[in-house]
């Protein structure tokens, strides 16, 4: 595994695929290239048929995994010290073949399979909230970075550990601090909270958790209504979150809000 | 130009690529769309768009796509 110092390098390593048929996962942009070279984290594996770019996880013990392989591209023997993770986007709803089967033979597991549910408000003026507050419970962005411990440790539990986004306490913090997470709050104590992230005028919802005491009181509910709510306000009037399929409480709680399934799937795969 | 439509609207029938100049500012392409359109802007225009070229900036409008694929071909 070897160190990509320039993206002149990264973009010489990938042009023997030039003229070629081939697949890849990488859905990385050019500026997310960018940081990567600049933090040192962007390695790659290349051989005649393949090309594997791997980057290093700042926080957490495990590889994200790109590859690009020709169609041609035979059996490789891949060796590695941590788990290897990858994430297969496609459209829906079946996997493609070719890749799937590539990827077992090189030894990798298929793992979590999400889709991505999307709402667009785009047409909307004002959106009336669809509940209302419960007796007792109270809505609000979170400010008290003295939660964070809460936060981290539900995302811990309720989210898997190498695709589930976690985040460490001070990555908590931050998002406090920029006023990206809202927490439902029953009789002052933390009920669930809802982290969400704005990119190019959409908004994400990266981890919703109602604490396992709190269940069945609509906390859910409460967190997306308010949530969109809060954003439409500011102007966002996109909104997109990956749901596990096969979650049908999230589904049918999303689909009441709007939500739709807009046909990308995305399998992630490990090889420990 | 009517060929790359046809492609863009193959991919994202829903969005109207003949208006809309703001395709990845305003979240309408995201980087799964761009790797796919790549992928077919490859074959269609017989050019290899690199790392370099995937700006947000060349895929906010089919007109920005299409000076794009423009540019590579003359290289």
């Amino acid at each position: 595994m070897k160190k990509i110092e320039s993206k002149i390098q990264l973009d010489e390593l990938i042009a023997k695929f030039d003229g070629q048929k081939y697949k890849t996962n990488c859905f990385l942009l050019g500026s997310d290239f960018d940081n990567l070279i600049l933090k040192s984290r962007l390695f790659y594996i290349s051989e005649e048929s393949v090309l594997f770019l791997i980057v290093k996880n700042e926080h957490f013990e495990f590889l994200n995994f790109y590859y690009y392989i020709k169609e041609n591209a035979g059996f490789f023997d891949l060796k590695n010290d941590l788990p290897l993770v990858l994430e297969l986007p496609f459209r829906g709803p079946n996997p493609p073949e070719f890749e799937i089967e590539f990827l077992r033979k090189i030894g990798f597991k298929e793992h979590i399979l999400r889709y991505l549910m999307g709402l667009n408000l785009r047409l909307i003026e004002e959106y009336s909230e669809k509940n209302v507050h419960l007796n007792g419970s109270r809505i609000e962005v979170i400010t008290q970075t003295e939660l964070s411990e809460s936060i981290e440790e539900g995302i811990k539990n309720a989210f898997d550990y190498y695709t589930g986004d976690q985040l460490t306490k001070d990555q908590v913090e931050d998002c406090i601090k920029n006023g990206l997470i809202l927490g439902v709050f029953k009789n002052s104590e933390l009920a669930g909270f809802l982290r969400f992230y704005i990119k190019n005028n959409v908004s994400w919802i990266g981890h919703i958790v109602v604490f396992r005491e709190f269940s069945g009181f609509g906390f859910g509910n409460l967190l997306v209504d308010y949530y969109l709510n809060y954003n439409l306000i500011k102007g966002i009037k996109t909104f997109n979150h990956w749901v596990v399929r096969d979650n049908i409480v999230a589904e049918k709680m999303y689909n009441k809000f709007g939500f739709k399934n807009l046909n990308k799937y995305s399998l992630s795969l490990i090889k420990h | 130009m009517e060929e790359l439509l046809k492609v863009l609207q193959e991919i994202r029938p829903d969005i109207d690529f003949k208006t809309e100049q703001n395709l990845v500012d305003d979240g309408l392409l995201d980087s799964f769309d761009i790797v796919s359109i790549v992928s077919e802007l490859n074959d269609l225009f017989e050019i290899s768009i690199r790392v370099t070229e995937l700006r947000p900036e060349n895929f906010n409008s089919a007109e920005a796509i299409y000076k794009m694929c423009k540019e590579l071909q003359a290289k």
